[in-house]
């Protein structure tokens, strides 16, 4: 990370620790995060890692809420990492029309699946890295749209209550091009310029009558438009799309999370596009400030080649978490993986050249405010 | 011997009494609003409030939520009668809607007397403390 932007971020930080959480009736509401990993992986590089370690892995951010009136507040994420400057990940306005109705406009965190709308803050998730659908470099989810939503609630009386989302835009790259990561096979990578046209999604998240159990679906389609690598006028309309199916029941002391995710992405010409898939069962169970948990994570980056260990990556995550100081954790985690999708993904190694069974142990501190 | 084990199980019936009869004080929490706020609050609504789920009382003003610290046993106490969570669920639960852009939490107040205060002076505030500490400069509503 920068200089300039480590300045910026604490200062931010610094800014927001002297400003605490305020109350619904203030102006302005401050709260933040940061990450520092180390991370060390045994025979296959992955993110920067390999048998030295790196420390290359962290995060800094900033949650403002702003409020323009009772019903009208505005919301932004900055946030910086060791390879990104200081960005805006997320700013909308959201108005509330009643209780049970909220509409927003801006650009807002895709909600997907369990984790992806505060993939980012470390502290309210159970391991050190997340589960590996989560990855941008596998491209299953991403970060936020640019479009308007809304937000409903029903209650469905002793059949619980159901949480509605749904919107309409396209990713906030749009309409420049960006570089789609389109493998097919270790021999016949294929690059795609896309342009995102419009992109519409939702999010069903069930809460069950039973405490703690929540159900969840979540997707999107998007229009997209792929042209060559370089070229101008797009040569194929296909519809991008997602689906994932959750999980998650949580208690006092149990926390069990598992989710399916499928992606599909179109590709050129006749080609039959790129299909992803990934799937993880997790549990933790808090002993005071103790909590161990465990993970089984699976990916297959492109089911065409599910036979292929650089394109698909199985692994077993054992760790533990040490509540320091409220809001301070501390997590070792160790991960024993076969295959090596994630680094080639990640453009780490190139398909073809991993050890199929390798390790990775991550360290993490984490703190919100 | 027989003394020593009279001696014993006497203080460890003391022990459980004072356990027991902390544990009953922990419970007894009112909930109280501003004098002037004659919004109709049943447990319900004020489980509600404090889950984030509604924002302005039927009036149409913002609800001031206040909360005690997450150590206090009327915290314990009231998350769990009113929320149905422990305090550890309360606060995950708060904090994803914080960090997701959804709504702020409670204000966390130091003390039973800051609550009182504080719901004296705010017309739009709710909080809750012990029956005795509630004072005559507030609305006891449970």
């Amino acid at each position: 990370m920068k200089k300039t932007q480590i300045s910026a971020c604490i200062a931010l930080l610094l800014a927001g620790a002297a400003a605490p959480a305020l109350a619904d009736d203030e102006v302005l509401t401050i709260h933040g995060f940061g990450n520092q990993d180390y991370w060390r992986s045994g025979t296959t590089s992955f993110s920067g890692s390999g048998p030295h370690g790196t420390w290359q892995n962290d995060d800094l951010g900033l949650i403002f809420r702003g409020t323009v009136n009772d019903k009208t507040h505005v919301y932004a994420q900055l946030q910086a990492d060791a390879t990104d400057p200081v960005q805006v990940l997320w700013m909308f306005v959201d108005y509330q029309v009643n209780d049970d109705l909220r509409v927003k406009a801006g650009k807002v965190k895709f909600p997907l699946g369990i984790y992806n709308e505060y993939v980012d803050t470390r502290g309210l998730q159970l391991s050190a890295l997340t589960p590996l659908m989560y990855y941008d470099a596998l491209d299953i989810v991403h970060d936020a749209y640019q479009g308007a939503g809304l937000d409903y609630t029903a209650a469905l009386g002793t059949f619980g209550k159901v949480y509605l989302q749904g919107y309409f835009g396209n990713t906030p790259n749009s309409p420049a091009p960006y570089q789609a990561p389109a493998f097919t096979s270790p021999a016949d990578v294929l690059e795609a310029d896309t342009n995102d046209l419009h992109q519409w999604g939702y999010r069903v998240n069930w809460e069950t009558p039973v405490d703690g159990l929540h159900l969840l679906a979540s997707g999107y389609d998007t229009k997209t438009a792929t042209t060559s690598l370089g070229g101008q006028t797009p040569n194929i309309v296909g519809n991008e799309n997602l689906y994932i199916f959750s999980v998650d029941y949580t208690t006092e002391k149990l926390d069990v999370k598992s989710e399916y995710a499928h992606h599909h992405f179109p590709l050129l010409d006749d080609h039959p596009g790129l299909s992803s898939h990934a799937w993880y069962l997790q549990a933790g169970y808090h002993l005071g400030d103790w909590t161990p948990y465990a993970r089984y994570d699976s990916v297959t980056a492109d089911s065409a080649h599910g036979g292929d260990p650089s394109y698909y990556q199985h692994t077993f995550v054992v760790g533990i978490d040490r509540l320091l100081l409220d809001n301070l954790h501390v997590r070792v985690e160790d991960h024993l993986n076969h295959g090596y999708a994630m680094p080639v993904f990640d453009g780490d190694i190139a398909a073809g050249t991993g050890k199929v069974d390798w390790t990775l142990l991550a360290v993490q501190i984490n703190y919100m405010f | 011997m027989n003394r020593r084990f009279l001696r014993t199980a006497a203080a460890l019936a003391g022990l459980a009494a004072l356990m027991i009869a902390g544990h009953a004080g922990a419970a007894d929490f009112v909930i109280i609003v501003n004098k002037e706020n004659s919004n109709p609050v049943d447990a319900d609504y004020v489980g509600r409030a404090f889950r984030g789920d509604v924002k302005t009382w039927p009036s149409g003003e913002a609800i001031s939520a206040l909360a005690l610290p997450e150590a206090n046993p009327l915290r314990v106490a009231f998350d769990k009668e009113i929320l149905g969570k422990a305090p550890n669920q309360t606060k995950a639960m708060w904090s994803a809607l914080v960090f997701t852009g959804k709504a702020a939490p409670p204000k966390v107040v130091d003390s039973e007397a800051n609550v009182v205060k504080t719901v004296a002076e705010n017309k739009n505030a709710i909080g809750y403390v012990s029956a005795g500490a509630a004072g005559s400069s507030v609305k006891v509503v449970k």
